[in-house]
């Protein structure tokens, strides 16, 4: 940048130089434009000049000379009758003008020497820069050329390090994953275990139902038959407080069946083993009627188990 | 648990050994329970008024039924006041009715005119199963509408005890009437109830011991109208007497055979009261006893094998037995109290019942031949001539009663006493006579 700048420095001083020169020329000529014949070879400064004044400064130039064109036609005849008045002046100020013209040659061939030598000064001094400018890029280059090895190698390392670092990660990751998958199939064994001590708890909870279960249908019905006992014995004697045994012979015996309907009450007496007396057979039925309603347990289960049918032998003695 | 389940059952009488077998399986099972005891209870019966002609009839026969089983002891029956409807036809009965009031059995029927008297038809239900157990129709001239009953309350009675009954038996007996300063005596017959009573023979002497034929058509007794005991033989229908024995000194105690051809009796023509079996067609005296002390009181045993009778050949009266066809004599009173005696058979043979005298008084026992029970029946003071009814059941007896002497009867259980309600100042010398053929 610092060199960049220091060429443009010296190219804004040349075009300075240069501008100046120009501008003095400039001057010069206006000055003979007012009293000359512009002619076409005399206007290429002027042209250069243009070059580098301003470009509306010429356009307002170039319509007032136009318009100076069409005074000078106007004034055409009036010049031409003028034209031999001055005449004689034209040829005074022609040979000064050619004192003008070598003048100005010559200060055009000491401008040239003087440019040539800026020119090549100028040169010198842009070579120098330009040397020390290839230097600088050079160096510059070098620089960069270092640098972008310098980065290269940052890169490289940075990749290497990038690269050690994905390999490190990898094997952080790997490591992380092998651990994680040790971590899995730890907990998986962890949740196969508690599963399987689940249901293995669960198998025994339910064995330990099912026995449960078993033991509580034996004890039920081990109750059911401890209440059927007690029933049985409150029928029996419901029904011997109705057995009508008078007059009999001892040793006759009958069976019967009875039917009871929950609640006791009995709905069908069949003797099923006859004592051989239709009367003590009798008895035991009306016995059986008689004591009906019989006592017998609430709980319908007992009652559907041991007391819809029931049968009685009836045996006195 | 089980123990003391097993112990509770067997405390209820119960044999639960079905509930041993502990099965967890709610399957109904038929459970058997033992039924050990009963009670003796009266049976119920009701017997419903019976539907009568227009003009009524001259006995009202459900009465005399339900008085009769009522009298039995064997039945409850049910005042009319509170039978829940009186229905006279089976097919009337509303037996829901009399289940809910514990009613067993139920007697309907109704009695209409016929050409010759009445036509009697009832039915004896069997509440519990609303079937008939038995039904029958008795046609019956206007005298006897009373025995006709009787012969229905025996019906009912054989069809629920299982037993013959002998409501429709007849007794015979002596009775005392005082005319004026004079007594006269009667040898009378009646229904088993003591209603119905038929003079068969009178005489101003005294007259004792009638006993009926087996066959029931005829009596003997003693009468001492000819001033002497003599034995008689009387046919029941046409009257026809026959003095069977007149012997010297004492004639008495006459008891027929089961055949009704002989008489065993006490005759003391051979000096000493001894027992003798006299054939009435072959008119042939065979001597049973042959012992220095009183031999009398004679009965046949049912299978006329055996006769019992009173003596005091062992210091005090006693009952002995002796086989008819000869051999010794056996007491069967021992250890009885001092005075046991008048005995006779029960239609079975396996009791007898005498006169047995305990603390003083004469009362009326039982004894068990079997089992060597006896058993007293009454307790009065003064109780004589025991009688088994032909089913075997009651004992007919005199007893004394302040100055009177009246029938009464009392099963053989003891359990069942009444008293029969015949006319006259002195009824005595009871005998229950045969199921009327």
């Amino acid at each position: 940048m610092k060199v960049r700048f220091n060429s443009t420095q010296g190219f804004i001083l040349a075009l300075l130089i240069h501008v100046l020169v120009v501008g003095l020329l400039v001057m010069s000529s206006f000055d003979t434009e007012k009293s000359i014949k512009p002619e076409s070879v005399e206007t290429e400064p002027q042209v250069m000049n243009a070059i580098v004044i301003d470009q509306g400064k010429i356009k307002a130039e170039a319509k007032r000379l136009e318009e100076a064109e069409k005074k000078k036609q106007d004034d055409q005849t009036k010049r031409k009758q003028e034209a031999i008045d001055t005449e004689r002046k034209r040829k005074a100020e022609e040979k000064k003008l050619a004192e003008l013209k070598q003048q100005q040659k010559e200060l055009e061939q000491k401008r040239q020497q003087e440019e040539k030598a800026h020119k090549a000064a100028e040169q010198e001094r842009v070579q120098q820069e330009k040397l020390h400018l290839e230097e600088e890029q050079k160096k510059q280059a070098d620089e960069l050329v270092k640098l972008e090895a310098e980065k290269h190698q940052k890169e490289q390392e940075q990749k290497k390090l990038k690269e050690e670092q994905l390999k490190k990660e990898a094997l952080i990751q790997a490591e992380a994953e092998k651990k994680r998958l040790e971590e899995e199939a730890h907990q998986k064994a962890e949740a196969d275990k508690k599963a399987k001590a689940e249901a293995d708890a669960k198998r025994r909870a339910d064995e330990d139902q099912k026995r449960r279960n078993a033991e509580m249908a034996v004890e039920e019905a081990a109750r059911a038959k401890e209440v059927a006992g007690g029933f049985y014995g409150k029928i029996a004697s419901q029904v011997k407080r109705n057995f009508n045994i008078r007059g009999f012979k001892s040793g006759l015996k009958c069976v019967l069946e009875i039917r009871m309907v929950p609640g006791g009450d009995v709905i069908s007496v069949n003797v099923i083993e006859s004592s051989g007396d239709s009367r003590f057979d009798r008895a035991a039925e009306i016995a059986a009627q008689k004591a009906s309603p019989l006592p017998v347990p609430d709980d319908k289960k007992i009652f559907d188990q041991y007391f819809r049918t029931v049968r009685f032998r009836f045996n006195p003695g | 648990m089980k123990k003391i389940a097993q112990a509770l059952l067997t405390i209820a009488g119960l044999n639960l050994a079905g509930l041993h077998l502990a099965s967890p399986v709610f399957a109904e099972e038929v459970m058997t329970i033992e039924i050990t005891e009963g009670v003796e209870n009266a049976t119920p019966i009701a017997i419903v008024p019976f539907e009568s002609p227009e003009a009524g009839l001259p006995v009202n026969i459900s009465q005399v039924v339900t008085d009769d089983l009522e009298s039995s002891g064997y039945f409850k029956t049910m005042p009319v006041t509170d039978m829940p409807s009186q229905p006279n036809d089976f097919k009337s009965i509303m037996f829901d009715d009399w289940k809910r009031m514990g009613m067993d059995n139920l007697v309907v029927g109704k009695a209409s005119e016929t050409a010759s008297g009445y036509a009697i038809e009832f039915r004896l239900a069997d509440v519990y199963k609303g079937s008939q157990l038995t039904g029958l129709r008795v046609m019956s001239k206007a005298s006897s509408l009373r025995f006709a009953a009787h012969q229905i309350s025996d019906v009912i009675y054989e069809k629920l005890t299982g037993e013959q009954g002998v409501f429709a038996t007849r007794i015979t007996y002596i009775t005392v009437k005082k005319e004026g300063k004079k007594k006269r005596y009667h040898l009378e017959m009646a229904d088993a109830d003591g209603s119905n009573p038929v003079v068969l023979f009178s005489t101003s002497h005294p007259i004792m011991s009638p006993v009926w034929a087996p066959n029931g058509h005829q009596l003997a007794y003693v009468s001492f109208e000819e001033g002497n005991s003599a034995i008689y033989v009387q046919n029941i229908s046409t009257g026809k007497r026959q003095m069977v024995a007149s012997g010297r000194g004492i004639n008495s105690s006459p008891a027929w055979s089961p055949d009704s051809s002989k008489l065993a009796m006490t005759l003391s023509k051979d000096g000493n009261p001894e027992i003798y079996i006299k054939n009435i067609r072959t008119n042939q005296f065979t001597r049973i006893t042959n012992n220095r002390a009183i031999d009398t009181e004679a009965a046949f045993s049912p299978d006329g094998r055996n006769l019992v009778f009173t003596s005091n050949r062992g210091g005090s009266p006693q009952i002995y037995q002796t086989p008819v066809s000869g051999g010794s004599a056996q007491r069967l009173t021992f250890n009885m109290g001092k005075y046991n005696a008048g005995a006779s058979y029960s239609p079975d043979g396996k009791m007898l019942t005498f006169v047995h005298q305990s603390n003083g008084a004469y009362q009326i026992a039982v004894l068990d031949l079997d089992y060597q029970q006896l058993t007293v029946l009454t307790d009065a003071r003064q109780d004589e001539s025991p009688s088994f009814a032909p089913n075997g059941n009651m004992i007919i007896y005199s007893t004394n009663r302040g100055h009177r002497s009246e029938l009464a009867a009392v099963s053989v259980d003891g359990k069942i006493h009444k008293r029969l309600t015949i006319r006259g100042s002195e009824v005595r010398d009871p005998d229950w006579g045969p199921f009327v053929r």
